[in-house]
């Protein structure tokens, strides 16, 4: 079920300049503050632009930002989480430390940290994010490795003469994807969350981009005004965010049986 | 994790002396730049400055803030009780809505309550909690007119009215995550025999719960709020800008904006000490609360 929100609302953005009824930008100074209507679905802003092709473009960069963060932090982590559970030792040590202090902070804060003293920009957010999500990935794969490292097919490549590299790469890797691929779908929501809240400070996207986020803040003065202002986007991503999470949900228990009885 | 603190600031772009000075440009010779570097121990080797630094925070010197000429330590404590009672607020309301939530849920398993419960969680936790609080303060700010919508009193102690919405916007994610979390814990409690054991006995139902199923439940939730807390540390630095609260929140997004790295740097500290102490509290309850663990 949640697959399929997350197939249309993807869908919705890649096809954001065929499904808009009209260009994000296009200002009708005639008509601001616009009430959602049948002409425009989701209301005008202040400058009357179409609130609903501005959701639809914004949704891009969101999601953009969402999944590239979630994609740096699946590389960086679950090479990382390899190489640790792989390796052990004072390599593993370290690691794992290091894991476990980056853990206890919220991943929001940690991007404010990382965007704060890097400058506030879409790239430097999307890093932001990906570098704060690192540590789970590192925790899961590392967990996974150490269960799998013992394993007879391990011992036997290792016997056959095969190379730590062939080892990691060839037989770790495969196994250890499952719960990658849960994980990372669980942490887009995460993501995007973080995204949109980054942009709500301003620290996000900045201006001329605009993302859903930066949607909300822009509403938000206008609340008495035009409440559809702030409030739509923020239903559009609590929706986004939902899908994600019911998605990674039942990827979950198709994957991992043991873990299906969880409320 | 100090040193962590420390190295960010010095991996920001550009020096701390050209951002001082670079509003006046022309006054200020290179030569003199040369100088203030150097009397402000900036051309020494990375390690020694690090060295200083801790120095210097054991002091409880934190430096001086760049943007608003003052102590950091001052700032800092000066905006620190505003968010400390945000926290708290939002601790309350992830346990006063929260774990009854939960309860009243794997009670009623299956139940139009139930039901709720888990639908009014799910959202908790999906949507942003800016938008909560903006929707809060859409409904019983404007629609209503019954709460007070922004600021907070520095120093003295807030009303509950100021203090209402912006706890409830803090602790909604963590309600329905301890809400979850109690279920399930509660529920996995429910099985076991020594509960039908206490009910056949005869024993009033709420002192079955308390005595028996929350002693046993009490594990995994307090665990979890103690993480909790350290998303409400987060949630917090966006709550205090949506309701225009004064607090360490507020401070940060000032920091970063006026790239003022030094009150930066100490805010990272300040938050960074707050949350592995936090843990440390957590891990030592944990023990209190499990015999078993104790003796590990």
């Amino acid at each position: 079920m949640g697959a399929l929100v997350v197939a249309g609302i993807v869908l919705s953005a890649i096809l954001a300049a065929m499904l808009s009824p009209y260009p994000p930008a296009a200002q009708d100074l005639l008509r601001p503050y616009e009430r959602p209507s049948r002409a425009h679905l989701f209301g005008t802003d202040g400058f009357g632009r179409d609130v609903l092709s501005r959701v639809l473009w914004g949704g891009r960069v969101s999601l953009l930002i969402g999944l590239a963060a979630v994609a740096i932090a699946v590389a960086l982590g679950g090479s990382l989480g390899l190489l640790s559970g792989y390796r052990g030792g004072a390599f593993d040590r370290c690691t794992s430390m290091v894991v476990e202090i980056l853990m206890a902070f919220p991943l929001i804060l940690l991007a404010i940290f990382i965007v704060g003293v890097f400058g506030p920009s879409s790239i430097n957010t999307m890093i932001a994010i990906g570098a704060g999500s690192v540590p789970s990935f590192v925790r899961v794969v590392r967990a996974e490795v150490l269960g799998l490292r013992e394993r007879d097919f391990i011992e036997a490549a290792r016997a056959l003469g095969a190379s730590d590299r062939r080892i990691v790469i060839r037989h770790l890797l495969p196994n250890v994807l499952a719960s990658l691929v849960v994980l990372a779908t669980l942490r887009i929501g995460t993501a995007i969350l973080a995204e949109s809240s980054l942009s709500f400070l301003g620290l996000g996207v900045q201006i001329p981009d605009s993302s859903w986020g930066s949607m909300v803040a822009e509403g938000r003065n206008l609340i008495q005004r035009a409440p559809w202002l702030a409030l739509i986007p923020g239903i559009v991503i609590m929706v986004t965010v939902l899908a994600f999470n019911l998605m990674g949900d039942s990827l979950r228990d198709a994957v991992d049986p043991h873990d299906a009885g969880r409320a | 994790m100090v040193f962590l603190a420390f190295l960010v600031i010095h991996l920001a772009p550009g020096d701390p002396v050209d951002l001082l000075y670079d509003v006046d440009r022309r006054s200020v010779s290179p030569e003199q730049l040369h100088e203030i570097r150097h009397s402000l121990g900036l051309d020494r080797p990375l390690l020694y400055q690090f060295a200083r630094y801790l120095g210097r925070v054991a002091y409880g010197d934190l430096g001086v803030s760049i943007a608003a000429r003052q102590p950091v330590a001052s700032e800092i404590a000066r905006n620190a009780p505003s968010t400390l009672r945000l926290a708290l607020a939002g601790v309350l309301v992830a346990v006063l809505i929260g774990m009854p939530a939960g309860i009243l849920g794997a009670l009623r398993r299956n139940t139009w309550i139930d039901h709720v419960a888990l639908a009014a969680a799910v959202v908790g936790i999906a949507a942003p909690n800016f938008w909560i609080g903006i929707l809060l303060i859409y409904v019983f700010g404007f629609l209503l007119g019954w709460m007070p919508i922004a600021g907070s009193q520095i120093g003295v102690a807030d009303s509950v009215a100021v203090l209402l919405l912006p706890g409830l916007t803090v602790g909604a994610a963590g309600a329905a995550l301890l809400a979850r979390l109690t279920r399930s814990a509660v529920l996995e409690v429910l099985r076991h025999e020594y509960i039908r054991t206490a009910r056949a006995k005869g024993l009033r139902p709420s002192r079955v719960i308390w005595l028996h199923i929350m002693r046993n439940a009490a594990i995994p939730i307090v665990t979890a709020l103690g993480l909790s807390f350290a998303g409400l540390i987060g949630g917090s630095v966006i709550v205090e800008l949506v309701f225009s609260r004064r607090g360490l929140g507020w401070l940060l997004v000032g920091a970063i904006n006026n790239r003022d790295y030094t009150l930066l740097q100490g805010l990272i500290l300040v938050y960074g000490a707050t949350i592995v102490v936090i843990n440390l509290i957590v891990d030592l309850v944990y023990g209190f609360l499990d015999p078993r663990v104790r003796y590990a």
